[in-house]
């Protein structure tokens, strides 16, 4: 069997927070255990851990604010409890493949806050990444939390695929036609 | 320079990005070029690419390819790269001197690789495999990290023989480099004279941001006024051909990003004026 290359060592190191702190506590063990080959390991066992922790935090950072880019509105209601919700998430959840991860991601931590925090997962904003993310061409889904003119409404999602295959929403607030939340 | 004597410029341009595009198809005076992202057409939007294709000098911008992984490339990334660099007919194509993948671990972003003569190999056939799929120039870009990474060689010097060899241009974000200097104390003009000039064909630059005292790229800010002497340190010394601004969150009203590009523009100008 080959040896494992640099690039490769570095990815599990970087992708492996439990790899990371034995790596900081004996490095030549660790690179003994990756398998890389001798000049690898050499360049290996002269990284510097601490700004390796930082690259690696920095990955998770950049991460955290595609998904939060993606879903602003789920981002504001979890306000100082999304960091951490987050970092839950992504500790079960390796970063998705293919130039659709961060979409994929956000469908994720819509799974992980449902199960989890369900009462502050917003519904319309799941709904809409959930489409963007499937091969659907149209639904219509009633949601309690419709931001309409800076309030949440209950009310119906309209999600479609335009002509060019992208994305739209149209939705209606229940109030406008007399229905009240109970 | 005599009074008459016209000066060559940089064009100036924005990234592509769906909170401006009704503002960049409207064909604004302040827009010369632009920078699209070829993973944001995999899925659709090939009308677009032809609508900016037609008016504009553009260029594609790939971000998943990673080059720097020492495997094969993913056949599917590069036919889909490839098929966006077709449709938009750009000047040019560019990617990162970088790796985000190795075997099934995705890390999602642009990572260092080491400086060795096994690495340069690596780029090397795989931009060349990229040049001759897409049948265009390619350039590559330096990015910031926070890991400096051991090696054989200098940076610049493995990006001057990384040019040489596979005649590959440089992408040099001016970003990225006065980061990378802030973060590792370095000289970023000493760094940028160990370049050879001709390599760099286009720049990136957006504000930095800076926090509990360490450098970052989240390309959200205004371009501060040492970026822009850094800028024009670069453009003083090669002969640029493109710059793009490369704000990706944030968005300003487009009224400030025109006054951006006209600032860039300025600089520029007065950087060849020396």
């Amino acid at each position: 069997m080959n040896p494992r290359g640099f690039v490769d060592a570095l990815t599990q190191l970087l992708s492996d927070p439990t790899l990371r702190q034995r790596f900081e506590s004996d490095r030549c063990a660790v690179v003994d255990e990756l398998g890389v080959g001798h000049e690898d390991a050499e360049l290996l066992r002269r990284l510097d851990s601490q700004k390796l922790q930082q690259q690696a935090q920095e990955l998770m950072h950049k991460r955290q604010s595609e998904v939060a880019r993606l879903m602003p509105i789920t981002w504001e209601r979890l306000s100082d409890d999304a960091e951490g919700l987050f970092r839950d998430y992504a500790e079960t959840m390796s970063w998705p493949c293919g130039h659709q991860r961060h979409l994929h991601d956000a469908v994720g931590f819509c799974g992980f806050l449902r199960t989890h925090t369900p009462d502050k997962t917003v519904k319309s904003e799941c709904n809409r990444i959930e489409f963007k993310a499937s091969n659907g061409r149209f639904a219509i889904k009633f949601v309690p939390d419709l931001l309409l003119d800076g309030n949440e409404r209950c009310g119906i999602q309209f999600l479609y695929r335009n002509s060019q295959g992208h994305a739209k929403q149209s939705s209606m607030s229940l109030t406008a036609i007399g229905y009240r939340r109970s | 320079m005599t009074e008459n004597e016209l000066i060559e410029i940089p064009r100036v341009g924005v990234g592509f990005r769906a909170p401006i595009a009704d503002w960049i198809l409207s064909k604004p005076e302040s827009i010369d070029c632009i920078e699209v992202t070829a993973e944001h057409f995999f899925d659709s939007g090939e009308d677009v690419l032809c609508e900016l294709s037609q008016s504009y000098p553009l260029y594609v911008h790939g971000l998943g390819l990673s080059l720097g992984t020492p495997e094969p490339l993913d056949s599917v990334t590069l036919r889909r790269f490839c098929r966006a660099a077709e449709v938009a007919d750009p000047d040019w194509i560019s990617e990162h001197i970088a790796f985000t993948k190795s075997g099934d671990v995705e890390l999602g972003h642009l990572n260092p690789v080491p400086c060795t003569a096994r690495t340069l190999q690596t780029l090397v056939d795989h931009a060349r495999e990229v040049m001759d799929l897409c049948q265009k120039p390619l350039i590559l870009e330096n990015i910031t990290t926070f890991l400096p990474l051991p090696g054989e060689m200098s940076e610049t010097d493995f990006i001057n023989q990384l040019c040489d060899t596979s005649g590959v241009g440089l992408l040099l974000d001016v970003t990225n480099l006065l980061i990378n200097s802030r973060n590792h104390n370095f000289d970023p003009v000493e760094w940028l004279r160990e370049l050879n000039p001709n390599h760099i064909v286009q720049l990136h630059i957006v504000g930095y941001s800076v926090r509990d005292g360490v450098w970052l790229d989240h390309h959200a800010a205004s371009v501060q006024d040492d970026l822009l002497e850094l800028m024009q340190e670069v453009v003083a010394y090669a002969p640029v051909q493109a710059i793009i601004l490369e704000r990706d969150a944030h968005f300003p009203p487009v009224t400030e990003i025109a006054a951006e590009l006209m600032r860039l523009e300025d600089a520029c100008e007065s950087a060849r004026l020396r």
